[in-house]
């Protein structure tokens, strides 16, 4: 049966996360564009560990390690999330897929209020996606990268109250398989 | 019209329907998918508009899960289930 499963950043998966994270298609994409190495990657888990408000995720697709969705400001009232896919294959529907994850899971915390996101204005299938669903863009932040460039990141805000359309809309455009995955989303503890 | 053909139309469809462009001179077998200019919005429309043509989603009926790199692997997929 096809499913999402949302399995939390640990020891074992740190080899794939890594790769996906450090490759140059996803740092040119990130504010933190450098390569992270292991002690980095260690530290980062113990703080996950006693950080109530963080959730890194792999996500996994029938099992198969796919896509990496985090979120921060978890039990207030403005969740931020992103996301990278790591895996090589054309999967249909899948960024869409992480979407659904994203405001299914943020917005499973009764705080919350608004889902944000920020894209840098160069990373052009997120921005098509967002204006696609109808996520408004509320505003543009000029950030430097860790390796000093100059990226304006593009800011998304999805309000609750405004979710189901966006919801519709994007289960519209995916095909049965991510569908299905999407509604037997299941959380790995 | 034969699943290949189906798949081109629809491709084109998608490539418009995404305000998207060929990134190559044509769709060839060895036309890697993540690089052919169809986006990820694009994909997913594409599927679904096959899935409406042709009356089934390859990718929810495989036991396994094998996703394609290319065109080819990609029309592989839906001529295998159309058989």
């Amino acid at each position: 049966m096809s499913c999402f499963k949302l399995v939390p950043f640990n020891p074992e998966n740190t080899e794939t996360v890594l790769a996906w994270r450090n490759a140059e298609r996803i740092r040119l994409n990130m504010l933190d564009d450098s390569t992270i190495g292991n002690e980095d990657h260690a530290s980062f888990l113990r703080v996950l560990d006693t950080d109530e408000s963080r959730a890194y995720f792999v996500v996994e697709l029938r099992d198969t390690p796919v896509a990496a969705i985090y979120f921060t400001g978890l039990g207030g009232k403005e969740v931020t999330w992103g996301c990278y896919i790591g895996s090589e294959k054309a999967i249909p529907g899948l960024f869409v897929g992480l979407v659904i994850i994203a405001i299914k899971y943020s917005f499973s915390f009764p705080a919350t209020e608004s889902m944000r996101s920020e894209v840098a204005s160069h990373n052009a299938n997120p921005i098509k996606l967002n204006r696609f669903l109808g996520i408004p863009e509320t505003g543009r932040i000029l950030r430097y990268t860790s390796s000093g460039r100059e990226v304006e990141f593009i800011e998304y805000r999805l309000v609750s109250g405004t979710i189901e359309p966006v919801l519709n809309k994007a289960t519209k455009v995916i095909p049965s398989s991510i569908r299905t995955a999407c509604e037997n989303l299941k959380l790995e503890n | 019209m034969q699943v290949r053909e189906v798949i081109l139309e629809l491709f084109d469809e998608a490539l418009e329907s995404t305000e998207s462009s060929l990134q190559c001179e044509e769709l060839t077998d060895d036309t890697v998918l993540l690089n052919s200019g169809l986006d990820s919005l694009g994909f997913a429309i594409l599927v679904a508009r096959l899935e409406e043509e042709l009356g089934f989603d390859p990718f929810v009926e495989m036991e396994e899960a094998v996703y394609p790199t290319t065109f080819g692997e990609f029309v592989a997929i839906y001529e295998n289930r159309a058989k």
